[in-house]
């Protein structure tokens, strides 16, 4: 039987053992040729018996998180308590005045009209399968609200918002469950009544965090932990760093001719460029082509070389405000000691959405932030760049960050920088704030243990894929010409190239990927030779 | 009659007690960390229309914010008037929610439209005795409100029931009161429905049941339909604030205080001082890495170099 | 973590199959994890590649820029994915036992 005809209520999340629905691959999302054949594409691998024996949180057949199972029934037990010990601080001012308001809204509020649906990629993607429906887990968490949270009489409560039993197969399932919508808030955004179900997942995931210590590895211990503790989520101190990027200016000024040098820790700079550190190590060009371009515009610019102020990116965003603000705080006073007239977020979404909005009440509002694309825009308005669109003429079509554009209102800066370098550039459709996540939001673009990159593909990342293919439908699909993605995000970078590589659309269809910079600095008339070499790529 | 006069009475109290503590809990939560979703109608030059914003301009906090309150207007009253956001995304249901809550506005609007024929008898003008151009308009604006309301209404109740039970999308997320509340609210359309065919004057039983009200008068005749009627009409506007249905004014709140809430930090300015107090909150989550002992501050577990986990 | 056992090879790795003791590598563990990237064989090439790896992960302990790898060891991205067919960091780091890259990357 398909997963979408299994027949699940809200209830059973907490009955029985193991899988609650075993999801396969379905074709409801349809790809056009030569991707339209579900049995040709890359499979979905089902779980190991060690991973079987390891975890708990079945749900769906995948593992995101990885729940240790319980040894014991007193430590099952322990584990209950702590959760609704969690949920409790979870509706109280001092605990979670950070969101506290807005979640209460969304719990109280909710008509279950679902009309909210269709818009999420996951649940579309996955033929409907009922526990992906992006009311499911909120429905949840409300009523369990309303059960344990909401005085009054048990009763009156139950003929209201319904029932439900409380209990560690329902808590693993949830965990994973909070860990299966990408926070795109798509969804959001139809709710007639202004409910967030994106939110809800938010709130979740905090719970089991700050008060259970759950959260994935890839954003807790090796995220941000790692991050204060090192300087960098992926791990490069200071001397690394900038041992890198000294090495990317080298590469740089071979590569354009002139000298290119990045200025470290200067005081009093007007602009301090916080790259996420990931595009160093992975992407070397998008923050070599940035240097590029603070180099032609004259502007006085620097790096910090101090733990944390290399790295832009703050998973906290995902999964823990304590850590988050930690590493708000940390950015805030890095720009402050510096003097700097503003940080300049890098191509990165949830960085921008941190420093420019979610973290502007934790730091205290005298710190100023200006996002890339904003930032590049005004740099090409400026004039200072020769440059020649033709140089750009290849088919390229834009994906739209969810952080950047649904959550912060930045929607045409880019576009009307495309619309100026790359003759053949087309929309995808829908875009701007009514885009679809890449499918590696939240954190999912970093998170690969067990099946989880799979699960990536075949359903949070399908919707964007089809999108990608149907923007080039003008063009061979078939032809390795290359065609270019252009996603200004490092986390949708890294979900777009696993998409990519996993559905052999380069090979296939020659689609690549890559930042907003580097088609501007490929646009730059004086340098000799295309910045962007698609056989490097 | 005094009965139901006095059950008026404490179903309006009601109603206003819980809709205004309801409105101090929401409105005295603290101050939340900005959660907007774009488009945001009030964002000024011609950006609310695509869903941009101030950020798109560079060193935007140079700039002078200019609000667009005519921009929320807009979002607002084609979204209360003809449930716009259900009608685009969700239009199966719209078929049936529309005229539901449709007819609720008409009924809502005969309210006003008699305590207003009320008002102006009691200081003396019975619009509805003499040949009044105006009371004619109102006695016939009333009349048609009332059909068209119980008639759209009861279409809508019909409509969302069936769907309620026959579509698994909504009967899997429907509890018991779900179908209590639609037969609830469809039961003041099917009274007035049955008055106004019972071939009784429904204007004005109707009218002469509200000037009863306010001068306690006993001899005042009504059909017993019109006691269902107004006994189930009190009782819901009592029940109304306690349930889900509430979204009639929190819908305020999750758009004005959330989804359209982008008010920047501004130091010195009254949300920075309330963010500041917040900031000195004390913690207690209980996951090690936070640090928390129940009594250290937001602002002190945010600023610490945290522990070294084990 | 998983045991991945293979010939007299024992070591635990992590859900990507990456060590989870890097300080437990040595040859024979190479060839076990080439085993599970589709590497029948280790080259000279092979060795040349993991060698580098290794020594850059002693000195700062994390994995070299890719862009650097193919600098300093001379192999272009192209000759790598052919060497490591799920590339360098999936890949010839797994092989050469560096623990599985973190953050954005």
């Amino acid at each position: 039987m398909s997963a979408k005809k299994i027949d699940i209520k809200v209830t059973d999340i907490s009955k029985g053992q193991g899988v609650l629905v075993p999801i396969e691959p379905v074709d409801d999302v349809k790809l056009p040729p030569p991707y339209d054949k579900l049995e040709e594409l890359p499979g979905f691998r089902k779980l190991g018996q060690q991973s079987l024996d390891k975890y708990d949180g079945y749900i769906d057949g995948v593992i995101a998180v990885g729940v240790p199972k319980p040894q014991s029934e007193e430590e099952e037990q322990k584990l209950v308590e702590s959760f609704l010990s969690g949920l409790m601080k979870l509706f109280s001012n001092e605990n979670n005045w950070t969101f506290l308001q807005p979640l209460v809204l969304s719990m109280e509020h909710c008509a279950k009209c679902q009309t909210c649906n269709h818009d999420c990629p996951v649940y579309e993607a996955s033929g409907e399968v009922e526990i992906y429906r992006p009311t499911y887990r909120a429905e949840v968490l409300r009523r369990l609200y309303f059960k344990y949270v909401k005085p009054g009489s048990p009763l009156i409560k139950k003929f209201q918002h319904g029932d439900i039993e409380l209990n560690w197969t329902l808590i693993s399932r949830l965990v994973e469950l909070s860990y299966r919508c990408t926070l795109c808030r798509r969804c959001a955004q139809s709710c007639p009544i202004g409910v967030d179900n994106g939110l809800i997942t938010h709130e979740l995931r905090k719970l089991f965090s700050q008060e259970m210590g759950i959260a994935p590895k890839e954003l807790h211990e090796k995220g941000t932990v790692q991050q204060l503790e090192v300087g960098s989520s992926t791990g490069m101190n200071s001397l690394v760093v900038k041992d890198n990027v000294e090495f990317i200016d080298e590469d740089m000024s071979e590569k354009v001719g002139f000298k290119v040098e990045t200025k470290w820790d200067v005081e009093g700079a007007d602009v301090l460029l916080i790259h996420n550190a990931g595009e160093i190590l992975a992407w070397p060009e998008n923050p070599g082509a940035f240097a590029i371009l603070c180099e032609l515009a004259g502007i006085k610019w620097t790096l910090s070389s101090e733990a944390v102020g290399y790295d832009g990116v703050n998973y906290g965003l995902f999964y823990d405000d304590v850590q988050l603000a930690r590493i708000v705080v940390r950015h805030a006073e890095i720009a402050k000691k510096l003097g700097v007239k503003k940080i300049v977020m890098g191509e990165c979404g949830h960085e921008s959405k941190v420093l420019g909005i979610i973290g502007e009440r934790i730091i205290g509002g005298d710190v100023h932030t200006e996002n890339a694309l904003t930032f590049m825009e005004n740099i090409i308005n400026s004039g200072k760049l020769n440059l020649n669109p033709e140089r750009n003429y290849f088919p390229v079509t834009l994906h739209d960050p969810c952080n950047l554009v649904r959550i912060m209102g930045v929607v045409e800066p880019q576009r009307r920088i495309l619309r100026k370098i790359a003759p053949k550039f087309r929309e995808m459709e829908p875009h701007g704030v009514r885009n679809y996540c890449c499918g590696g939001g939240s954190g999912f673009a970093v998170m690969s243990g067990n099946n989880f990159t799979d699960w990536r593909m075949h359903f949070s990342g399908k919707m964007k894929f089809k999108q990608i293919l149907d923007a080039f439908a003008d063009e061979d699909l078939t032809s390795n010409s290359p065609k270019y993605v252009c996603a200004p995000c490092s986390n949708c970078k890294g979900q777009i190239r696993d998409i990519l590589d996993f559905y052999g659309a380069k090979e296939k269809s020659g689609i690549y990927y890559g930042g907003l910079v580097e088609l501007i600095i490929n646009a730059v008339d004086d340098i000799k030779e295309p910045f962007i070499d698609f056989d490097m790529m | 009659m005094i009965i139901i006069y006095i059950l008026t009475i404490l179903s309006i109290i009601t109603f206003l007690v819980a809709v205004i503590s309801k409105i101090i809990r929401i409105s005295s939560a603290p101050v939340h960390l900005r959660w907007e979703l774009y488009p945001v109608p009030h964002e000024g030059g011609g950006k609310a229309k695509y869903g941009g914003s101030r950020l798109e301009e560079p060193d935007w906090w140079e700039k002078k914010i200019h609000k667009d309150s005519l921009g929320e207007l807009k979002v607002m009253v084609p979204e209360i008037v003809f449930l716009k956001g259900v009608w685009e995304h969700n239009k199966q249901l719209w078929l049936g929610s529309y005229p539901f809550h449709f007819a609720l506005y008409l009924f809502i609007a005969n309210i006003a439209l008699f305590t207003l024929v009320t008002f102006l008898k009691l200081i003396g003008y019975d619009i509805f005795l003499s040949n009044n151009i105006f009371g004619q308009i109102i006695y016939y604006a009333i009349f048609i409100f009332a059909w068209t309301g119980s008639i759209l209404g009861l279409i809508g109740t019909i409509r969302l029931l069936f769907s309620r039970t026959v579509d698994p999308n909504l009967s899997k997320y429907s509890s018991a009161s779900h179908y209590f509340n639609i037969l609830f609210i469809g039961s003041l359309y099917l009274t007035v429905f049955l008055w106004l065919i019972s071939g009784r004057n429904f204007v004005a039983e109707m009218a002469n049941f509200y000037y009863g009200l306010v001068t306690f008068s006993t001899a005042i005749e009504i059909p017993i339909v019109a006691y269902w009627h107004i006994i189930l009409s009190l009782l819901f506007i009592a029940y109304l604030p306690f349930t889900h249905m509430s979204h009639f004014f929190t819908k305020y709140f999750t758009y004005h205080q959330v989804r359209w809430e982008d008010e920047p930090n501004i130091p010195s300015s009254k949300l920075n001082k309330k963010l500041s107090e917040q900031l000195n909150f004390p913690v207690s989550w209980a996951a090690p890495h936070i640090g928390a002992d129940g009594t250290k501050s937001w602002l002190a577990i945010a600023t610490e170099i945290p522990q070294k986990e084990k | 973590m998983p045991l991945f056992e293979w010939e007299d090879v024992k070591i635990m790795v992590d859900e990507d199959g990456f060590m989870e003791n890097p300080e437990e590598w040595n040859e024979r563990v190479a060839l076990a994890l080439a085993s599970t990237e589709d590497v029948t064989e280790l080259t000279e090439d092979h060795w040349k590649i993991i060698n580098y790896l290794r020594d850059y992960f002693k000195q700062y302990g994390i994995a070299p820029m890719i862009r650097k790898l193919c600098k300093e060891t001379g192999f272009s991205l192209k000759t790598i994915y052919e060497l490591f067919p799920s590339g360098p960091a999936k890949g010839a780091c797994k092989v050469a036992g560096l623990a599985k890259p973190t953050g954005c990357v």
